[in-house]
This record gives C-alpha cells, structure tokens and sequence, in this order.
C-alpha cells in the first residue's frame, strides 16, 4: 500500500514531465492519471458511506516528510478525480494549446493530491504553491480556439484572463509568505513542522498558517479573488477550480484544526462569517456565472463547518459546482438535466450527495451555528431557482446547437455521483424538516426575487481590496485565536 | 533589533504592495516581503549559534540549526519563479496597457467584462 500510494502520488509530476517529451501522450495519461485517482481514492474509503483504515506514513525522520490518507481526504481525492476526468474530455481540438492545457492540469492534479494527503506544513507550502502557479498558467491559458475572430479583437478578453490570473497570483503569493511566518513560529515552538505540533503553538502562528489557508481556500473575506476569477475563466478551467482547487486550501485547514484545539474553536465563526458573507454578496449579484461564484464562498465555510464531514461536503460541492458552471455556459437541451442537479445538490434536495452531506454537517454543530447555516441554505435555495430562471446566454464563442458528447459523459460522471446521496444515517426526521423548511421558504423567494425591490450592490474587488483584505482577515483572526486561547469565548 | 528590522521589512513590503499604484512597483515590494521573510527564517536559524551547519568532529561550536535554511531554500527557488511568471505576464500586459497603472488596468477590464456581458 505505501508504495502504491508513493507510486500515485509521484505520478502524475513524471507523466506531465514526460509528456512534454511526447505530447501526444498528454490527453490519455491525463484520463489514466485521473481514473487512477478515482480507483485509489475508492479503495481508501471515498465513496460516501464506507470508511477505511486511515494509512499513515513517516517518510523521514520528525522535521520530514509525513503523509496521512483517511477517509475524509479519500473523499476529497475522489471529487479530484472525477472532476479532473470530465475536464480531460472537455481538453480537444477546441481549445487553443489544448496539450498545454493537459499537462498542466495533470499538474495542478498532482499537486492538490499532495495538499490533501500531507500532514506537514511544509510539503503542504510546497504543494500550494505549485497548485498556485499551475492555475495561473490554466487561468491565462484557457481559451476557446473556435469563434474566436482575429487576435487583435480578442485582445481585451486575453488581458482581462491574464489579469485575473495576476490578481490571483499575488494573492496566493502573499499569503503563502504568511504562511511561512507562521511555520517558522511553529517550528521555533516546538521544534517539529509535522501538523501534530500544532497542538502547542502559539495563537500568532496559528492566525498566519490560517490566513494563508483561508486566502488559498477562499474562505469569508480572503475569497474576494474568487468571483470575478471564476467568471472570467472559461466555464470548464472555472469547473477545475470550483471543483477542487479551492477545497486544497480548505482541506488543509480542516486537517490542521484537527491537530490544534484553538483552530478547531476558532473554525466555526470562519465558518459562519464565510457562509453569511458569500450569500449576502451572493443574493445581490446579477448574472448566473456572479451568483454561481459567491455562492462558493459562501459553499466553503459550509465546508469547513464539520471538520469530520469536510470531505463529503467538498465531494458534493465539487459535483456540483463544475456541473453548473458548463450548465450555464451551453444552451442545448441537456443544460436543464445539468442545472436541475447541480442546484438540487447545492440547495439540499433530499436523495442528492448534496442533501446527505449538509444534513450530516449540520448535526455535528452547536445550535446556534446549525440554524445559521440552515438559514443560509434558504439563500443557496434561492440562489439556486435564480439559477434555472435566468434567460439563457450562450459563452461568446462557443457553438452550441449540436450536444458536444463530452456535455453527456460529464452529466453521467459528476451528475451520477450526485445521486450517490442515500447514506441513511442522514435521513432523520429533524434533517428531513430542516431541509423541507429551508426549500420551502427559498423556492418561493427564489421564484419572486425579481420582484423584491432591492438595490444591486457589489464590492470593490480590485487588487487592493483582494491583497489588503487579506490583512484584515489575518487582524481578525488574530483577535479571535488569542481570545479563543484565552478561554473568553465558549 | 535584527528581528525587529526583519518584521519592519516584512510591514513594509506588504505596504507596498497595497498601495503602490504601479504593477512592477507592486511585484518590487512582493520581493522585499518575501526577501524579509528569508531573513526572518535565518535569524531563527542562527538563536542556537552562527556556525554553518557543516559538522566536522574536531570543531566544538554552536552550530545554526539546519531545518530552516533548509526550507528557506526551497521558498527561495519558489519565489523566483513565482516572480519571473508574474514579470513575464506584465510584460504581456505592457502591450495593451504601456503604464501599467493597476486603476487603468482595472478600469479596462472592467469596461471589458461589461461590453462582453452587453454582447451576449
């Protein structure tokens, strides 16, 4: 088992290597690369509702190398792969450097593994940034080769990708060099950089290791640079990064909170603020691609709410997410199927991976946490029936009266494993009428939001705000984990 | 002293990054942020002793603690080519917008997003 998982994990690097050798083997190692994936993550207990041992290997001595793989990164690492096999499909003739594209996928593939699986701070820095500079590469990249006119007229579009995937860039960069500060804290503490020694470190190197997380994860106002990423990216590199790129930072956290008992306090409130920040932004904005994006920071502190059940709800999420963000970019009859499950999902219909997941979560919390998050899920209904309503508007460039087949298997791979929902131990009769009471207020608020009078606002979500909301955030949470550590707060 | 230097570094290139209005001004003060997160790594690495952590039995001295430096190495090789990417992509962005002032950028970009979303 070890060296199949030091096989697996090494993999995908060596073939996006070799495959600049030999392009043409770029788009079947990806889908190899990505199937292998699904069968690892299956055998070490992703599928929702089995469990496996967790494995755990010392790879070095105690400043090296630590991996661990439960069931909870199990279940994370099968969303990686179902997502990164459905946007393999999607990587053909009809994107410009689509090879590229591939490789550089299989790497940002590869690397976000790593974040799920590590259990030292330092493999986890490493990972993020070469997560980070792999989805620079496939944010300013990812572009349709068909539709597009000349490249003087496509200029503008190309700046605004390149921009974005700048914006993004520093932002990480940024908050990677926090996160730094705080590993070194922690290792002038207590002499180890395996997350276990997180237990004893101080509240100061915990809010730096955090705020780099919650900037990666885009979690409550760490994750300004998501929307306006999300909606300027293609719709398919947009599935890549809601699918699982974001959930690595998040993941990381969930696995460091574990480790340190004032993390794990701290997290409920990161939870909530990130939930009620991204709905609120959320309900206000206008296009289908701006709902869709605010909704995943406000999805994220849903995520991060139950640590023990992140995995699930990250698999959910990351199902779902992809599949409405292609939904809405096409205007073939198979959008509907891809929205209906998508926002069934997201919104908690009961029988979806989604429900299943958002019922186990919420049990797990305090009270006032749990009908927080109910309460925010009548907002995701709502978003969810704007959703479907919204006028259909095809992505320039995209042709769209034939149903490409790569739409089709990508219902089949992420549409599927949203249905995979019937875990009994959710379908207790409290679950059952929160759910009920939360469709039953948002559907219809949803239908009739048109109606309510209400000023458009948005945010300033320029570089500025992006990178000094970061300090706000590390400010924020510093207060928080020296109060929590002070024992001031419950 | 010296770790207080290091942090007024650290500050000061996080300053910068916010406020200064050029691109390139930007990627610059990213540069001595991070070069002050280095320096903050090595004087953690040098509480224990100044020696180059190089053991020889004969020499009985305070050596500096290896585990640091080493990891620094590795964000070293990072930031550079995390820099190199983002110069490589202002570059690209020079073309269209030779100033590189990050409002007019902005305001590009912007105008861009909303005459694409007229369009459709």
């Amino acid at each position: 088992m070890t060296e199949l998982t030091l096989v697996w994990v090494a993999l995908p690097f060596l073939l996006a290597f070799t495959t600049y050798l030999m392009p043409a083997l770029t788009r079947p190692s990806l889908v190899g690369m990505a199937a292998l994936t699904v069968a690892y993550a299956v055998q070490q207990g992703g599928l929702p509702g089995t469990t496996a041992a967790p494995l755990e290997l010392q790879l070095l001595d105690h400043f090296g190398v630590t991996l661990r793989i439960d069931a909870n990164g199990a279940a994370m690492l099968l969303a990686h792969g179902l997502v990164t096999l459905g946007v393999a499909l999607y990587l053909d003739r009809r994107f410009a450097g689509s090879r590229f594209l591939a490789m550089q996928l299989l790497i940002v593939h590869g690397s976000a593994n790593a974040v799920i699986i590590s259990a030292d701070l330092i493999s986890v820095y490493v990972s993020l940034e070469v997560l980070s500079i792999g989805v620079f590469l496939l944010l300013t990249y990812g572009r349709r080769a068909e539709g597009q006119p000349t490249v003087e007229e496509n200029a503008p579009h190309r700046d605004r990708q390149l921009w974005v995937g700048l914006r993004y860039l520093f932002m990480s960069n940024v908050a990677m060099l926090f996160y730094l500060m705080g590993a070194i804290l922690v290792y002038v503490r207590t002499g180890s950089l395996a997350m276990s020694s997180l237990a004893m470190a101080d509240p100061t190197a915990l809010a730096l290791i955090a705020v780099g997380l919650l900037a990666k994860g885009a979690i409550f106002v760490a994750g300004l640079w998501l929307p306006l990423t999300y909606v300027t990216a293609d719709p398919v590199i947009a599935a890549v990064l809601s699918g699982f790129t974001t959930k690595a930072g998040a993941m990381a956290l969930v696995r460091c909170s574990e480790a340190s008992p004032v993390l794990a306090q701290g997290l409920p409130y990161l939870s909530a603020g990130s939930a009620v920040f991204g709905i609120l932004l959320a309900l206000m904005a206008s296009t289908p691609q701006h709902l869709l994006a605010w909704s995943s920071v406000s999805q994220m502190g849903f995520v991060i709410a139950a640590p023990q059940w992140a995995g699930l709800y990250g698999l959910a999420h990351g199902l779902a997410k992809p599949l409405l963000f292609v939904g809405t970019s096409v205007t073939h009859p198979w959008r509907w199927p891809m929205l209906l499950l998508g926002t069934a999902s997201l919104a908690g219909v009961p029988g979806s991976l989604g429900y299943a997941a958002k019922a186990l979560s919420l049990s797990a919390l305090d009270p006032w946490h749990e009908w927080l998050l109910v309460g925010v899920t009548v907002g995701t209904t709502c978003l969810g029936v704007r959703v479907l309503r919204a006028p259909v508007s095809p992505m320039k460039g995209v042709t769209t009266s034939a149903t490409p087949w790569q739409d089709k298997v990508a219902l089949v791979l992420w549409g599927g494993g949203l249905l995979w929902g019937w875990l009994p131990a959710a379908y207790g009769a409290d679950n059952l009428l929160k759910a009920l009471l939360s469709l039953g207020v948002g559907i219809p608020l949803g239908w009739f939001w048109e109606r309510i009078p209400l000023k458009k606002g948005s945010v300033n979500e320029g570089l500025e705000a992006v990178v000094g909301g970061l300090s706000v955030v590390l400010v924020l949470v510093w207060v928080l984990f020296g109060e929590v550590s002070h024992g001031a707060l419950p | 002293m010296l770790s207080a230097a290091v942090i007024l570094t650290i500050f000061l290139g996080f300053w910068g990054v916010v406020v200064k209005r050029n691109l390139i001004m930007k990627i610059l003060s990213m540069d001595v942020m991070s070069t002050g997160v280095i320096a903050f790594f090595v004087i953690w690495a040098a509480r224990s002793g100044v020696f180059t952590p190089i053991y020889k039995p004969w020499r009985q001295v305070d050596y500096a603690d290896p585990v640091p430096q080493g990891i620094i190495l590795t964000a070293i090789v990072i930031g550079l080519s995390v820099q190199a990417l983002m110069l490589v992509g202002v570059m690209k962005l020079s073309r269209n917008h030779p100033t590189l002032e990050v409002e007019s950028i902005e305001q590009a970009v912007a105008s861009g997003a909303q005459s694409t979303s007229t369009d459709d």
